[in-house]
């Protein structure tokens, strides 16, 4: 092993003593932190805004019409239509309700009561909303006309992912 | 006996003048020694001694970031158009006056929803004595020398406009800065 001494020995306490100071130089320290944010968000049909239809009578039959509502599939689903239902507070109509949903893009789904075609159809996932427009029928069985009134029937939509 | 005797005599190496000095010599630096030792052992009083190690440095000011604790995500709108990041916190200490600063949320590998690049996205950071900086306005705030360190309130925000956010995966990082 190798003895410093002497002048020699100076030297290198000297160069030990620089070197430490040296390292311990101010220096100002910066910092970072990282804060994450995570989910997980699933595909879904949603309905928008909803267009009240109107009704008429023809005979014994009101028809509805012109009734609305956008949809939205983030993910590919299914639309279906149910028989309307009549606000209990109105003349009853026994049979003959049935319901209509129609988009230009997707086709026509009807009611269980209705015939003729599918009872429901495929959406496909898509950023533009689909416009379906509603349209339905009740059919007065009672005996005689249909008096002057109020009716009010609600058809359901049922969109499915 | 006598012709034996110097018969003997004549048998030892006799003494020369150099080698009787030499005993001389010898006795006198053997007793000297002694003498020597015996007044060094005895008289001396024992040497206490101190050595000073220095040890020199400068620290200069910094800031330095607590503990991160993840926000949550919630989506709103029907369908959904818009990610609301909430609840995310980290604390600063500064030693000396510094500068905090946040920038936007970036999107990790996990992400597989809807990319940052659609809409608008952007990050907001607050503390009740600091204030509010947001990264997609006045993104930076001086930070005085604290030594309690300042609780920040992580939020943020990806609106994508009237479009809706695909299903995935949603996942972004938003990093701050402290410089002093």
């Amino acid at each position: 092993m190798k003895q410093f001494t002497g002048v020699n020995g100076f030297l290198y306490t000297a160069a030990l003593i620089v070197g430490g100071l040296t390292a311990l130089a101010p220096r100002a320290s910066a910092d970072t932190a990282t804060v994450p944010f995570s989910a997980a968000l699933g595909g879904g049909c949603f309905f928008g805004g909803v267009t009240a239809g109107t009704l008429a009578k023809s005979g014994k039959t009101l028809v509805g019409t012109g009734g609305g509502v956008p949809l939205t599939c983030t993910a590919g689903g299914n639309l279906s239509v149910a028989d309307p239902t009549q606000d209990p507070s109105n003349t009853k109509f026994a049979v003959g309700m049935t319901a209509t949903v129609t988009n230009s893009t997707l086709g026509t789904a009807l009611s269980p009561s209705a015939s003729g075609g599918a009872t429901s159809v495929v959406v496909p996932a898509r950023a533009t909303p689909y416009a379906l427009n509603v349209s339905m029928t009740a059919e007065y069985s009672n005996a005689g006309h249909i008096n002057n009134g109020t009716f009010i029937f609600r058809v359901t939509l049922t969109a499915t992912p | 006996m006598k012709a034996v005797r110097k018969s003997n005599r004549t048998l030892t190496a006799p003494a020369t003048p150099m080698v009787r000095m030499a005993r001389i010599l010898g006795g006198g630096l053997l007793g000297t020694s002694l003498l020597l030792t015996s007044l060094l052992t005895g008289a001396k009083p024992a040497s206490a001694d101190t050595a000073v190690i220095p040890f020199g440095g400068s620290l200069a000011g910094g800031c330095f970031f607590g503990t991160v604790t993840a926000g949550s995500l919630t989506f709103t709108g029907s369908p959904p158009t818009t990610v609301n990041g909430s609840s995310g916190v980290t604390t600063l200490t500064c030693t000396a006056g510094g500068n905090l600063s946040v920038a936007a949320p970036v999107t990790t590998g996990q992400h597989t929803g809807t990319a940052s690049t659609s809409g608008t996205i952007s990050a907001t950071v607050t503390n009740t004595t600091l204030g509010t900086i947001n990264s997609g306005g006045t993104s930076s705030v001086a930070v005085s020398q604290n030594a309690t360190p300042y609780s920040l309130a992580v939020s943020m925000v990806h609106n994508n406009a009237s479009t809706p956010l695909a299903p995935g995966v949603y996942s972004y990082n938003v990093t701050l800065t402290a410089t002093p």
